[in-house]
């Protein structure tokens, strides 16, 4: 059976420490708000990946908006953009709009729309005990 | 079942398959996100000059032969800063100049110069009076009573530790940062305060952090994502403007 972290070693090592650690945030959070015992292993799985997805998707997504308005900010003070090695940061080119890519392409390939992208709006922790409310009600409810 | 979204084996199948697919496109934006948000804080910085109606100047490296000249972000510890970008910023009144830097290296305020092993720190932003740095070579530092303000960009959420470690650095650069500065009847700083901007969360330990050094008044800042990084990754580049921002004080 693939190990919890199976997905990670997909990961490109330079990103791959960034998300080390997530699914033992998520087991801290519901600890400690006691909320653990009310859910299933399954139910702890599925909170974990989709903080995962969704960590993952804010990751690309802020880049971007970083990479945006470094340019922008650059550009207001008269500097057409930046680069990092070899990599340009103009306007809205491909280096500055590859995070955003990267979080559609993320969305299409997990169809993570609909579960998790509108409720980045919420915090973290916020978002695992509503899921874990929401999954234990449907535990219940049967 | 209701809420079966989907099967947790088949996503993770899907992001496994997901990585490997992205895996060198992955791989290019995690090499340079860190710099992006380090250019960004940078600007950030310039911006607020601006906004206060200061002059903004960029100054370049000479260009080497043959080569138009770039503007060039410095994005590590080593290397002449002369060979970097900077911006050179004159009060509207025009009696004062400051240069804002990108990792310069600077001396520790307990340091006395002359002595080795050297102690100084190399700063993602740093604000310093206008002097010539052509001649330091990549081990010199900027003495330490030329500094004027700092910055450090981290593009990552915010636990105690980091925020910890960002006080520590202003307690060797400017210890009297951490005294109960921030009173009501204080004027308007003529330039930020030293400060730690994180692109993501502020944890829950964070939080409880941030909290203590609001009581005690410190003169600095800590910026973070508040709803979602889109919205909140702004210095208050507007004269009072703090939202979006969490402030210290």
């Amino acid at each position: 059976m693939p190990g919890e972290n199976d997905w990670l070693s997909e990961l490109p090592p330079i990103v791959r420490a960034r998300f080390r650690g997530l699914n033992k945030y998520v087991l801290a959070v519901l600890d400690e708000e006691y909320r653990r015992d009310r859910l299933r292993h399954d139910d702890i799985r599925r909170i974990q990946i989709e903080v995962a997805i969704r960590v993952m998707f804010e990751f690309f997504n802020d880049g971007a908006e970083a990479a945006e308005r470094a340019v922008d900010a650059l550009q207001a003070v008269g500097i057409s953009g930046f680069a990092v090695g070899s990599e340009v940061f103009e306007g809205r080119n491909r280096a500055v709009m590859r995070g955003k890519v990267l979080a559609e392409r993320l969305t299409a390939a997990t169809g993570s729309d609909e579960r998790v992208a509108p409720r980045t709006e919420l915090p973290l922790r916020l978002y695992i005990l509503e899921r874990a409310k929401e999954l234990a009600s449907v535990r219940r409810m049967g | 079942v209701s809420d079966a979204w989907v099967e947790v084996a088949e996503l993770k199948a899907r992001l496994v398959t997901f990585f490997a697919q992205q895996r060198d496109e992955i791989g290019n934006f995690g090499s340079t996100v860190n710099q992006t948000f380090e250019a960004f804080v940078f600007a950030q910085t310039v911006g607020w000059y601006r906004a206060r109606g200061w002059a903004i100047e960029v100054q370049n490296p000479r260009p080497q032969k043959d080569k138009p000249e770039r503007f060039r972000l410095k994005f590590t510890t080593r290397g002449r800063p002369a060979g970097f970008s900077y911006v050179r910023c004159t009060s509207p009144d025009g009696t004062e100049i400051v240069q804002v830097r990108h990792q310069l290296r600077v001396a520790t305020r307990a340091y006395r110069e002359d002595t080795y092993p050297r102690s100084n720190i190399c700063l993602d932003v740093a604000v310093i009076r206008d002097l010539s740095l052509e001649h330091y070579d990549t081990n010199d530092h900027v003495p330490n009573h030329q500094l004027v303000s700092f910055g450090e960009a981290k593009h990552m959420s915010a636990f105690a530790e980091l925020i910890a470690g960002f006080i520590g650095l202003v307690h060797e650069l400017q210890p009297e940062r951490l005294k109960r500065t921030r009173s009501r009847r204080r004027p308007d700083q003529p330039h930020p305060a030293p400060f730690l901007f994180v692109s993501g969360h502020f944890w829950r330990t964070a939080e409880g952090l941030n909290r203590t050094i609001m009581r005690r008044r410190y003169d600095i800042d800590v910026f973070n994502k508040t709803k979602a990084l889109t919205d909140a990754i702004k210095l208050p580049t507007e004269p009072g403007l703090t939202a979006d921002v969490v402030t210290m004080g």
